[in-house]
């Protein structure tokens, strides 16, 4: 053949590859149930026509398997999202049902690799159903395998965000805990064990949905960031993730100026947000979207730990990580749930050097018997850790309530905030006064105990701490957005810590 | 000068009496302080309960006699409290443990109940700060009674106390070990659970809201033991390595554990052998210990007591996730980490306790540097709602991650089964491990045959053709399956066992040590 018969050729048996995948039975059959191959999902992922696939002839090492396993159950190469360049795999159910193995496995470490070499962050599509059988059964097969070692060595070089599509088990639940960013879609399952495979080892039935299904990681286990009914909602929402941080941790974050976002000035309206009856509950979040640009807070976790709201924002534009007290749920108690969210968030903050906004208003931590067998105390001083360590900027407000631990927790006077500040109406303290006045007076009744309580009351009054240095600023609420817009832009010309000298980079997300 | 001074010879004063000696006030104020404490009462009603006060346990820990002070004369910050506060309801200073320095501190609850306050959290920090700037570990006791009120009730009271920025900065630089000795809440627990090492002693209570506040604050009722007792802790919460019955026995488990450890992140662990431990010689016997009848449960611990010098195995964590035995030992003096699967639990399966104890073992050996040795005989993760429902795809991931990321140097032998992921999380990774070994009657593979047959084929065969089957899966599953393309460096002779890791110990005495800022699990906590 001459050059243009060989191109010829290497263009139909990409063709075949493409079209047919593991069989046009299996593609038709996953069309009649409503779903989309992974080529499919590539495709609307990432912007249109810029998928430049890698590994496109790889194939199963068993020259029993080699013809029918185009592409060896994992499909990926180079895109764009947004504009910015990317590295996109996921599994192909239509080869061996995704199934993980020697050259499979080779091409995605191939991509984790470029992507770190390039500093491009990585998309990946779970489904597998776990190693393939009879290819890793033995010992030379499995001895063969190192599971993601570059992914888990990644020390949040690049972004890694995994969107579960279908059944996961083995391997793309493994990227899936150790990505920044996990979305589920519902309808999949994720776990690290089939069901079928706990019958038979267990004899234990359960359902896909019951072990594994959105609502028993949003709500139980964690172990997502985020559940979605579409799988069109999950893109948006990677592309949404995506746009808050950089391609690589040694570039920095993009400032994005928010479409619609008026002139940052003083909002009085910002005022009557928080009730001054110090009981009375609200959504923080509401406080939240007044203080950053409008549509630009991307909350994560939001059916787990909810008296701690964490997420992405903006403000002017600047890209910020955002833990705040949600009184709404629990008054803001903090909880170990609540901890393993913000704790989350600072690794990733300090990884990519994205500042960090804390808003307070939290009575403390949760207390009782539960939380301290749920190992709060470990949760809470591993977030006590996190923050001590954190290399990335750092601000902090309290709006209404900061007692206690918390108030140290969630970046009091003290740690290492690179301002922190107080609404005029902040009660500071150790301790809430409607428990410290049990505390101190037990036996206090009518008048005394009137009179502790409002000597209580006024000991919390900020402009104490102000007064000893221990805040930067007692602040007007109207000027909240100003103030941080301010410090966000005076923290442009900050020094950044190398990469490998953040001491979060290394820590697990999970 | 002028000269119509008044000449003071003219109008003499009284003789003055002897300046008091300072020396003399130094020695009697310190003694005062020192034997007094917070009182003598309080002292007695320590003593009569048959408690010891802080100095006391200090004295006891240490070698005899090496204790000295620092801080001696700190009292509490407001001036109301200046005189009843001595120590400020801290006590430390520095001592020897085996000859090598440490820092020791530790709550006085004869003063306001060891509560903690402005200048005692001071005194501690400063204690732990010299200890990291000159390089020897740290031990606390803890029983606190918590943040002192009225001291830290304000806003300005509150902000002015100690963030326990020192500890949580620590890195691992020094070992820092702490013994609950009493009823323990707030800043002591907050030391434990940043400890390296932490043993509580039976009586104690840890836990970060006391009962009282506790009640006040939700109407709950709990007793201290059911809030933060030996047995919920040492079973259940995981929240401690090492539960015992009595201070003397917390002081031994600290001057034990911290005996495998170097004084610092920067000097080599001490090599120290062992009394009593003869020549490194084969063991024909060791082969006998592990049951050639694959399903035939079998205690970890006896094969380990073989490997390793006599006496030398210091077992962590042993109520909890009790299918991964995890200590420090010796083998031929060197220190090591002993990661070890347990088929007497579980038949040895991971699950989420287990991962975690794993997890903190490497987090101490890359800190310090310290090799690592992983027997394997594990038949998988344990599977089931339960186990997925507690997180165990992020535990076994942290777990995973934490290997991929140890620097110091790790060695594994298969004894009996490596399967699935267990087998690559308990160090099974081909040329990433320092030597990876396997016994002949190893058997490594992706499932256990018996749940691969029926995973496979299910009801489709008849139980004659699937024990032909699973006898085929079985032959696939030999270790000179993985030795034969290199993917293992040896299969070996288990009698040779102790023989090859105390060779490779030795080989790796002059290894290239990563420089501090080069240990990536020195950032993590061990909580």
């Amino acid at each position: 053949m001459n050059q243009d018969e060989l191109a010829a050729d290497l263009a139909a048996r990409a063709e075949i590859i493409r079209t047919e995948m593991g069989g046009v039975e299996r593609i038709e059959r996953i069309h009649r149930r409503g779903g989309h191959t992974v080529r499919e999902r590539i495709d609307t992922l990432v912007d249109h026509g810029s998928f430049r696939e890698v590994g496109r002839f790889a194939h199963s090492a068993r020259p029993e398997d080699r013809d029918s396993t185009p592409g060896d159950g994992k499909i990926g190469g180079h895109a764009r999202i947004d504009g910015r360049p990317v590295v996109v795999f996921g599994d192909d159910i239509t080869v061996r049902q995704g199934s993980s193995t020697i050259i499979g496995a080779r091409k995605e470490e191939r991509l984790v690799e470029q992507a770190l070499l390039h500093g491009t962050p990585i998309v990946h599509l779970g489904e597998t159903g776990g190693a393939r059988i009879p290819d890793i059964l033995g010992s030379e097969g499995i001895s063969s395998i190192v599971p993601f070692p570059k992914a888990a060595q990644r020390r949040h070089q690049v972004p890694m965000v995994t969107v579960i599509v279908g059944k996961s088990f083995g391997g793309s639940s493994f990227l899936a805990a150790m990505s920044d960013f996990t979305v589920q879609v519902r309808g999949s399952c994720l776990a690290v064990t089939s069901p079928r495979v706990i019958e038979v080892a267990t004899g234990e039935t359960i359902s896909f949905e019951e072990l594994g299904g959105v609502d028993v990681h949003a709500r139980q286990t964690g172990q997502i960031d985020l559940g979605v009914d579409t799988e069109e909602e999950a893109w948006a929402a990677v592309r949404g993730f995506l746009s808050y941080l950089p391609s690589n941790a040694w570039t920095p974050a993009p400032r994005v100026p928010a479409d619609g976002a008026g002139p940052i000035e003083a909002d009085p309206s910002i005022r009557s947000i928080v009730p001054t009856e110090r009981k009375r509950g609200y959504d923080m979040r509401r406080l939240l979207n007044k203080i950053c640009d409008p549509g630009s807070l991307f909350e994560l976790r939001p059916s787990i730990g909810r008296n701690l709201t964490t997420g992405f924002a903006r403000i002017d534009g600047w890209p910020i990580g955002v833990i705040a007290s949600n009184p709404m749920f629990g008054a803001g108690a903090i909880d170990g749930d609540g901890c393993e969210k913000a704790t989350r968030l600072l690794v990733l903050c300090d990884s990519f050097d994205i500042p960090v906004v804390f808003l307070q208003d939290v009575p403390g931590f949760l207390v009782g018997r539960q939380v301290e067998h749920d190992r709060l105390l470990y949760k809470a001083m591993r977030f006590r850790e996190a923050l001590s360590n954190c290399g990335c900027p750092t601000l902090t407000v309290v709006v209404r309530k900061a007692f206690g631990l918390a108030f140290k927790a969630l970046n009091g006077s003290g740690v290492v905030a690179d301002a922190i500040y107080a609404w005029p109406g902040a009660e500071i303290g150790f301790m809430d006064p409607d428990v410290a006045v049990n505390v101190v007076r037990p036996n206090a009744t009518g008048a005394e105990r009137e009179a502790e309580y409002a000597r209580q009351v006024g000991e919390t009054n900020p402009l104490g701490a102000a007064g000893v240095m221990k805040l930067d600023d007692v602040i007007d609420p109207a000027d909240t957005r100003v103030v941080l817009a301010q410090d966000l832009a005076r923290l442009a010309t900050r020094q950044v810590r190398a990469p490998h000298r953040r001491p979060l980079s290394t820590w697990a997300t999970c | 000068m002028t000269t119509n001074a008044p000449d003071p010879s003219a109008n003499p004063q009284p003789a003055p009496a002897d300046p008091p000696d300072p020396v003399a006030a130094l020695r009697a104020r310190a003694q005062q302080i020192r034997t007094e404490m917070g009182g003598l009462e309080a002292l007695a009603r320590l003593h009569e309960r048959g408690e010891r006060s802080i100095r006391e346990h200090i004295d006891a820990f240490l070698d005899d006699g090496s204790f000295s002070e620092l801080g001696t004369f700190a009292h509490s910050m407001r001036l109301e409290d200046r005189d009843s506060t001595p120590g400020d309801g801290k006590i430390g200073g520095v001592g020897l443990v085996e000859g090598r320095p440490v820092a020791v501190g530790g709550d006085d609850i004869t003063v306001k109940r060891g509560s903690t306050a402005v200048v005692g959290s001071r005194r501690i920090d400063r204690l732990l700060g010299l200890a990291i700037e000159r390089g020897y570990p740290f031990v606390y006791f803890g029983q606190t009674g918590g943040a002192r009120v009225p001291d830290i009730m304000s806003a300005e009271g509150f902000a002015e106390l100690s963030s326990m920025m020192e500890i949580s900065q620590r890195n691992h630089a020094v070992p820092v070990a702490t013994a609950i000795v009493g009823q323990s809440f707030g800043a002591s627990s907050f030391t434990a659970a940043m400890s390296d090492f932490v043993v509580q002693v039976r009586g104690s209570c840890l836990a970060v809201t006391s009962p009282r506040v506790v009640e006040v604050a939700t109407g709950e009722k709990v007793g201290f033991e059911e809030l933060g007792g030996v047995d919920v802790h040492a079973t259940r919460t995981g929240l401690i390595d090492l539960a015992v019955e009595d201070d003397d026995a917390a002081y031994r488990s600290i001057r034990r554990f911290l005996s495998y450890f170097p004084p610092n992140a920067w000097t080599p662990a001490p090599r120290r052998p062992a009394d009593g431990c003869g020549p490194i010689v084969d063991d024909p016997t060791l082969a006998g210990l592990v049951p050639a009848r694959r399903a035939r449960a079998y205690d970890m611990r006896t094969v380990i007591n073989r490997i390793v010098d006599p006496d030398s195995a210091f077992e962590l964590r042993p109520g909890m996730g009790r299918g991964l035995y995890t200590g420090f030992a010796r083998i031929d003096g060197w220190p090591v980490a002993m990661l070890a699967s347990n088929p007497l639990y579980n038949a040895g399966t991971l699950d989420p306790a287990a991962c975690e104890k794993g997890i903190r073992m490497l987090v101490l050996c890359d800190s310090f540097n310290i090799p690592a040795v992983f027997l394997q005989d594990v038949p998988g993760f344990l599977v089931g709602r339960q186990v997925e429902h507690s997180r165990l795809l992020y535990r076994a991931i942290r777990f995973y991650e934490a290997l991929m990321l140890c620097s110091a140097p790790t060695l594994t032998v298969v004894v009996r089964k490596a399967f699935g992921l267990a087998w690559q999380s308990l160090n099974g990774l081909a040329g990433m491990t320092n030597g990876l070994y396997a016994w002949p009657g190893a058997e490594i593979g992706f499932m256990d045959p018996g749940v691969g047959i029926n995973v496979l084929y299910g009801d489709r065969l008849s139980e004659a053709d699937k024990a032909a089957r699973a006898a085929e899966m079985a032959a696939v599953t030999s270790p000179y399956g993985a030795a034969g393309v290199m993917n293992i460096d040896e299969v070996i002779d288990p009698a040779t066992t102790r023989a090859v890791l105390a060779r490779d110990l030795g080989l790796l005495a002059n290894r290239a040590v990563p420089a501090l800022e080069d240990r990536p699990l020195r950032t993590w906590p061990t909580c």
